[in-house]
């Protein structure tokens, strides 16, 4: 593959995707995802195997845009936890993400999913930041249309849900 | 080649609970409302969401518990759903996170909706008077219904009642008219002797005949250190001059003890020479400790029509007497100002001093002067400072009605109420300028009332952290009423030494 080579003076490691593509990646950049950190501590593979790790949830297409993700972001420093109890902000979405996250709704999907797989936390909020800014301040209506969801509330169930709501509702 | 995607519904059954809460997380409420409505699916993960409480951490799971307790305690209390905890838990945080620098605390609990008062004159079969009273208060932290049956033989039951409680203590004082006049009637409201408890007791003490021309007037007690009976401060204005009276109450009676006793009249009476003032103008609340004094220091505060300015007096009150310690001390403002009392001894005043709007200019400038009283013995040092306040607001949004002072009792506390969602926060143990807290336009915090009003902020003297602020409304429709409650106070009272040191500081003092 393309990445396969760009050698590098780092130890590279071999990831695998479901469709079986071997992606070799430097192992410091493939251990932002916990999962490979994990994985690798646990079956004590060294640093010069020659054993691809596979990563049965992930295909070839969206792994490699989960490296790319991660080579650019190598140096970030690593995620601090944030408060969970708050509302959390979704205007700071850095312009490279913006543009990486410029994919068809599959495609971000598939990105939200194999990130919580591979357990990179950076990449999980940016794409829940983005799914989160196509839904802000679209009626309900706006946002079935953006999702392609058929509303199945009967009338009655939609006037119960509406009296619930109101209550964060501004006068 | 690309595997099809296998998701394409942000909110589907497959996406895992993580990733379901992080895109949660980032949306306003109001979002979140939007997304319940979207589908079937949706609510129900929604609503999963906020019950689970996993992603959302502790605090929501706190909160929902403690509005389930509240608005489990009472029969006709509806419980919350964890949607309606969640948006509680959102707007604590979101008022938590804008005070972090300060000590401010911020608590938010849903309500079954109850009208503030309800006082309703009645009689028992045999004529006698009777009073049923149901209110909200503030107990222990929690806000809790009193229903209560008054005996109070002298009210006929065509009366017309009205209700205030003293901003200071346990006294409740409740006026009634009636064809042939007029009497005021004082509760204990005290849990033990049938205040908060009891289901019948009699009244502590019926005054009569009436204090003339009741209306407006502010009320203040404080135990007498040498009879040890309380003792009630009423500052009431007439058409003619206003009269500041002290009552001496009798202990209140048992249940099976004798009628309320009927005071004929005050036991004490201070003429004010100030005219032409409505309520709101009119406070009162006791400055200097009493322990270790026979004396209590009251200072009563005045803001009239004519003048335009906002006046301060002290009044000494020892045992059935009272004196005058220091007359109409002028703080300027027109706007009525703000007393509030602090440290033994230490007054502090808030006056609106001006306020400046320009039309189409995102902000108001608000000035205000804060005065401190330091009173030793006869003597009472007055220290102004004046400082500006920038009050960022959008320029469609300019209020044209004034703000409000809200001052609080001992915590040394002053807060500036400006329509629609902006607060200033103002101590001397804080560095200036005051803190001010902006509230966005999606999480307004709808009717702020200083607690004096609507709940009593004395009413619980175990209580470290006194209320400086209630929100409370919402209700919305006859069938489904709520409303919420949203009390901001300080954890600590401020040091001493802060106070002190600020005076030396800002203040430019002037010595009377």
């Amino acid at each position: 593959s393309q990445l396969s080579n760009q050698r590098a003076a780092m130890p590279n490691i071999k990831l695998q995707s479901s469709d079986n593509e071997i992606f070799e990646v430097e192992l410091e950049i493939a251990k932002q995802s916990n999962t490979i950190k994990t994985m690798l501590e646990d079956l004590s593979v060294s640093d010069d195997s020659d054993d691809p790790v596979p990563l049965p949830n992930v295909n070839a297409a969206i792994l490699k845009k989960v490296i790319a993700w991660c080579t650019h972001h190598k140096d970030d420093p690593p995620p601090v936890e944030e408060d969970e109890y708050k509302e959390r902000r979704t205007d700071d979405i850095p312009t490279w993400d913006l543009e990486f996250m410029k994919v068809d709704q599959g495609t971000l999907f598939e990105i939200i999913l194999a990130s919580n797989y591979l357990d990179i936390k950076g990449l999980l909020d940016v794409a829940c930041k983005t799914v989160a800014n196509m839904i802000k301040g679209k009626s309900p209506e706006e946002i079935r249309k953006t999702f392609n969801i058929k509303c199945d509330f009967t009338a009655e169930e939609l006037e119960q849900v509406r009296k619930e709501n109101e209550w964060c509702e501004e006068k | 080649a690309a595997a099809k995607p296998k998701v394409s519904n942000p909110l589907s059954l497959s996406l895992p609970d993580r990733a379901l809460s992080g895109i949660l997380r980032c949306l306003d409420l109001r979002s979140l409302a939007a997304c319940r409505l979207v589908c079937r699916a949706w609510l129900s993960r929604i609503d999963a969401f906020c019950s689970g409480g996993a992603c959302v951490g502790g605090g929501l799971l706190t909160a929902g518990r403690a509005v389930r307790q509240l608005c489990g305690g009472g029969s006709s209390a509806k419980s919350p759903t964890a949607w309606q905890a969640l948006q509680l838990s959102r707007r604590c945080s979101l008022v938590c996170s804008t005070l972090k620098e300060t000590d401010v605390q911020c608590e938010e609990e849903l309500l079954p909706s109850l009208p503030d008062l309800q006082l309703l004159p009645m009689s028992d079969k045999g004529g006698r008077g009777r009073l049923m009273l149901r209110t909200r208060m503030l107990d222990r932290g929690r806000c809790r219904l009193i229903n209560r049956l008054l005996k109070v033989p002298q009210i006929p039951e065509d009366a017309e009642c009205s209700l205030k409680f003293c901003a200071t203590s346990w006294i409740g004082l409740v006026i009634c008219r009636f064809n042939d006049g007029t009497c005021v009637v004082t509760l204990p409201l005290r849990p033990g002797d049938g205040g908060l408890g009891g289901d019948e007791v009699l009244t502590q003490a019926v005054i009569s005949p009436p204090i003339s021309g009741i209306f407006p007037v502010v009320m203040a007690t404080h135990k007498c250190a040498k009879c040890g009976q309380d003792q009630l401060l009423v500052y009431s204005m007439s058409l003619a001059a206003p009269q500041l009276s002290l009552w001496s109450l009798p202990p209140a009676a048992d249940s099976f003890g004798r009628s309320p006793q009927v005071i004929g009249k005050p036991h004490s009476v201070l003429q004010s020479g100030v005219v032409g003032s409505d309520e709101e103008a009119l406070r009162m609340l006791q400055v200097a400790s009493p322990v270790e004094s026979e004396f209590a220091v009251f200072a009563v505060m005045n803001s009239n029509d004519e003048d335009t300015l906002t006046t301060v007096s002290f009044v000494r009150a020892g045992c059935r007497q009272l004196s005058l310690l220091r007359s109409r001390i002028s703080l300027g403002g027109d706007e009525c100002g703000f007393i509030t009392d602090s440290s033994d001894g230490v007054l502090v005043t808030m006056v609106i001093d001006g306020l400046r709007r320009r039309r189409g200019q995102a902000r108001c400038q608000l000035r205000l002067r804060v005065t401190r009283h330091v009173l030793a013995g006869p003597k009472c040092t007055v220290c102004p400072e004046t400082f500006l306040y920038n009050c960022p607001m959008p320029s469609a949004e300019v209020p044209e009605s004034q703000p409000k002072l809200i001052g609080h009792g001992r915590q040394l506390l002053c807060v500036t109420f400006m329509v629609p969602h902006c607060l200033a926060l103002y101590r001397p143990s804080c560095p200036q300028p005051p803190v001010v807290i902006d509230l966005p336009n999606d999480q307004p915090l709808h009717f702020l009332w200083p607690v004096g009003n609507w709940l009593n902020c004395g009413i619980d003297p175990e209580r470290q952290s006194c209320p400086l602020l209630v929100s409370a409304g919402m209700e919305r429709d006859e069938a489904n009423k709520q409303s919420h409650l949203l009390s901001l106070s300080f954890s600590k009272d401020a040091p001493q030494s802060a106070v002190w040191q600020r005076t030396v500081q800002f203040g430019s003092s002037v010595s009377e």
